[in-house]
């Protein structure tokens, strides 16, 4: 008898140590079969399991345009994460998913966008720029605004390179305190954010980062003039079965593993 | 509805008749005079007592204290994962009619957007076998949500005494498979009237949409931190309650082998939604009582139309401090016209 | 209504009724302790032959929902992480069973050594009737009859798990033969 709970089996293919502390993995599912059932849109988040040690929730931080791999980034933070950390490639895990809903690419379509990240909250807004690049045509201006704590917490980095020379794409890194060669901004998200001041006609903004960093995006946006409805954030709460059934992750009547975590 | 007038050995009969493909449970007392759970016996000798209301649940059966979801073996860096074996078909007598009130709000959530197949293949390898209940004390409040103690159809067959023999009502499909298979000669009656409710000595009745709409408006409310001052967490509300539902998944391990398992969490442990760096959305206490008050006349009536309570007491009759769940509620349901004194 | 019928079950057998360390003392309205001095559940417990008790102790661990109410409620259990939540390492089995409530319920008896005082709480609270005043005073006349500590007795004595003798008995760690 099998059941929900059961995840994929996956073979971790690549390590990328992004930080100090977050790495990236990039999987494969090992079942054709399964590789056909996981279908995912950017902004859904899986569970991956260690056997023996437990499962964590993660953002899905590649986008399903570029179907060879699928892409976890993992910051050490407990149990299953310390030991994810210590996994090596060619290692099998489990991967259970996709959950939750999605950011809204279709209704998106047309609008400029505006990516507002802390951390390794650019996990999931990475999802969604790849999947906007590769399907250019439909999107309009991207502006990102990124900050970590340190030069060091900065995550894909020679992604960020990238897209700082992808015409139409404004980056714009900042660090909380300034470390090392840095060269770049120094300053908080929000703060940046203001400075940069990205025009509100026609435009989504997208956030997703630590929860007060949320609080004071939110507030500048609307100083810029973004209406809440052109605001969409995800949220976080704890949790473990990612189906709306073992009750930890509700906010209200709504639960963020099944009615989120985009909203 | 079929109902049979059968005698206490033909109703004996019947389910003796399938104990070799079934595993029989009943209500007994065991030496302390407290039945904490049903227990498995190999036959039935005589009639199942309707004056036992077990400590544990009926959603033990369904949905137990911790159950293996699967089983791996590490090899190298290869897994292989195992599948749990298909349950036993189970009989479980003397059931009132709260738990089997309680197994739709179950059935609701584990079937709701995906089908948990955990649940649903016990449920349905599971005949249950209700009895009309004689043993209502202080703490049950059945008839306020609509229960009848007397008579249920949320089982799969009912047992009702009359005079020196017995009605059997069968409720469901599962119910009248069970009977057509191993009832002998029943004789059937016509025109059973389901005894009523006896209704209990509340002084106050509970109106639950009252409850809801104050509930709607009453995040912030004072009394949820009265009502929680005394509350230890223990948890014991929770794991008892027929229609919690809440689960903790983990892995055990020993060097190759292992299997991931569920277990009952409860939302009153404050452990319960703290996150990796320490931050919890529910870390006050009173906040932990009101999401299980919310969740349960609340957030589970917005999602699934059903209130999470079938009265059945548990949580009053066993909570250390005697924190009343009928009387907080009787607070809420007149804070909201008359404004909180306090 | 007789006290004997209203009284707490711990109560009767209460061997603390005269303590000599108050500010003030009310009067009781009347006596309790109904058991003999020195009779009480544990003594009682062990005229019970020896093979006769596991099968009974693997029931009632069988019964244990792990719901931690004894934890909970002990007046004596201050840590701020239980073992028993700890997760890294996990060294109380997560899941339930008979075998892993008794390593539960064995280990919170130890980390009671020396502190429980005998409130008779946790046997009250438990939801699955688990007679665990048998083992938290088994435990309190182990830690006496080894130490000659009563917790709360006696302010003055050095507390029993942050003092050391080297009077103190080495049983724990030799067999008394090896000695
Ligand atoms: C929708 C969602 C997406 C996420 N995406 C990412 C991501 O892309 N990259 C990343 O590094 N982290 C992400 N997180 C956070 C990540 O899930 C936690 O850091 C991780 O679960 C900690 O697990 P642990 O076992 O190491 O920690 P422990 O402290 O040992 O936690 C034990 C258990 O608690 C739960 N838990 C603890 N903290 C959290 C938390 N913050 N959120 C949810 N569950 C928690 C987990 O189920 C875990 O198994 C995400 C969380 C959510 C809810
Ligand atoms: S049983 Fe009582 S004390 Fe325990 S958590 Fe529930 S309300 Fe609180
Ligand atoms: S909330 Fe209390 S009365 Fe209601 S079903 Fe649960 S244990 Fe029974
Ligand atoms: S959230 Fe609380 S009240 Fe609701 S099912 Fe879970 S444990 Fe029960
Ligand atoms: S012994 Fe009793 S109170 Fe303690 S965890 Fe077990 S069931 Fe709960
Ligand atoms: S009897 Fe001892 S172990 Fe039990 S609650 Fe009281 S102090 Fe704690
Ligand atoms: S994670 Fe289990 S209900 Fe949301």
């Amino acid at each position: 008898m099998t059941n929900i709970y059961t995840p994929y089996l996956a073979k971790i293919k690549k390590i990328i140590k992004e930080t100090h502390d977050v790495k990236t993995f990039q999987l494969e599912l090992v079942n054709p079969e399964s590789k056909k059932k996981f279908n995912y849109q950017p902004g859904q988040f899986a569970e991956f399991s260690v056997f023996g040690v437990g499962e964590s929730t993660f953002c899905l931080a590649s986008t399903p345009t570029r179907p060879e791999v699928l892409e976890c980034s993992v910051k050490k933070a407990g149990k299953v994460t310390s030991a994810i950390h210590e996994l090596w490639e060619g290692d099998t895990v489990g991967i259970r998913g996709p959950y939750g809903n999605n950011f809204p690419v279709k209704q998106l379509k047309g609008k400029n966008l505006v990516f507002v990240g802390g951390g390794i909250g650019l996990a999931p807004l990475r999802s969604l720029i790849n999947f906007v690049l590769d399907n250019r045509g439909d999107y309009g201006n991207i502006c990102l605004v990124y900050g970590a704590r340190t030069p060091g917490d900065l995550v894909y980095k020679k992604e960020l390179e990238d897209w700082d020379k992808t015409p139409d794409f404004a980056t714009h890194i900042t660090v909380d305190k300034s470390a090392g060669n840095w060269k770049g901004t120094v300053g908080f998200v929000p703060v940046i954010l203001g400075e940069v001041a990205p025009g509100a006609e026609n435009a989504v903004a997208i956030t997703c980062g630590p929860p007060i960093m949320i609080k004071f995006v939110v507030k500048e946006l609307s100083e810029l003039g973004f209406k809440a409805a052109d605001i969409i954030t995800t949220l976080e709460m704890k949790m473990k079965c990612g189906l709306g059934k073992c009750g930890r992750c509700n906010i209200g009547k709504v639960y963020v593993c099944k009615d989120g975590p985009v909203f | 509805m079929k109902n049979y007038l059968l005698t206490e050995e033909q109703i004996i009969a019947l389910f003796n008749a399938a104990a070799e493909h079934y595993e029989l449970y009943v209500p007994v007392n065991s030496e302390n005079g407290q039945v904490f759970c049903w227990e498995k016996t190999a036959r039935l000798d005589k009639m199942v007592p309707s004056n036992i209301q077990p400590t544990a649940s009926i959603k033990k059966f369904f949905f137990p204290n911790s159950e293996p979801m699967f089983g791996f073996k590490k090899e190298k860096q290869e897994i292989e994962l195992y599948q749990a074996a298909a349950s036993v078909p189970r009989l479980v007598l003397g059931v009132h009619s709260c738990d089997l009130g309680s197994i739709k709000v179950l059935e609701a959530l584990f079937k709701d957007t995906v089908d948990d197949e955990l649940f649903r293949e016990k449920r349905q390898n599971t005949v249950l076998v209700g009895i009309s209940c004689s043993a209502k004390d202080w703490a049950c409040f059945c008839s306020q949500l609509e229960i009848n103690s007397r008579f249920s159809q949320d089982g799969d067959l009912f047992i009702t005494p009359r005079e020196e023999k017995y009605i059997l009502s069968v409720t469901s499909a599962k119910g009248e498979d069970y009977v057509n298979k191993y009832l002998e000669n029943g004789e059937t009656v016509a025109g059973f009237t389901p005894a009523n409710d006896l209704g209990e000595e509340e002084t106050f009745t509970l109106d639950f949409p009252k409850i809801k709409e104050v509930m709607d408006s009453g995040f912030e409310l004072p009394v949820w931190e009265k009502f929680a001052r005394k509350c230890i967490n223990c948890g014991i509300c929770t794991f008892l309650c027929p229609t919690c539902h809440c689960f903790d998944v983990f892995d055990e391990a020993r060097r190759e082998r292992g299997a991931r398992f569920r277990c009952y969490d409860s939302c009153m442990f404050p452990e319960f939604t703290r996150m990796a760096g320490g931050y919890n959305p529910r870390s006050a206490k009173a906040a932990r009582l009101r999401q299980r008050y919310l969740h349960k006349y609340k957030y589970f009536v917005d999602n699934f139309n059903l209130i999470a309570c079938s009265g059945c007491g548990r949580c009053i009759r066993h909570c250390p401090v005697n924190v009343d769940v009928r009387q907080n509620l009787n607070i809420l349901q007149h804070s909201g016209s008359e404004g909180e004194d306090d | 209504m007789p006290l004997a019928e209203i009284i707490a079950g711990k109560c009767q057998d209460c061997q603390y009724q005269e303590m000599d360390n108050y500010d003030e003392l009310l009067p009781y309205p009347q006596k309790i302790g109904l058991t003999a001095k020195g009779e009480n559940v544990l003594t009682a417990y062990e005229k019970l032959e020896f093979e006769k008790r596991w099968p009974e102790w693997a029931r009632h661990f069988e019964n244990c929902i792990q719901c931690f109410a004894c934890r909970k409620v002990c007046p004596m259990c201050y840590c701020t992480e239980c073992i028993a939540s700890k997760n890294e390492p996990r060294l109380i089995p997560q899941s339930v069973g008979g075998k892993q409530n008794t390593v539960w319920q064995i280990t919170r008896i130890m980390h009671l050594a020396g502190r429980c005082i005998d409130c008779g709480e946790c046997e009250r609270v438990c939801p699955a009737k688990l007679p665990l005043r048998r083992l938290t005073l088994k435990m309190r006349q182990i830690v006496n009859d080894y130490y000659k500590y009563v917790p709360g007795l006696d302010p003055r004595q050095d507390l029993f798990w942050s003092s050391y003798s080297k009077k103190d008995p080495e049983y724990l760690i030799f067999k008394p033969e090896e000695k």
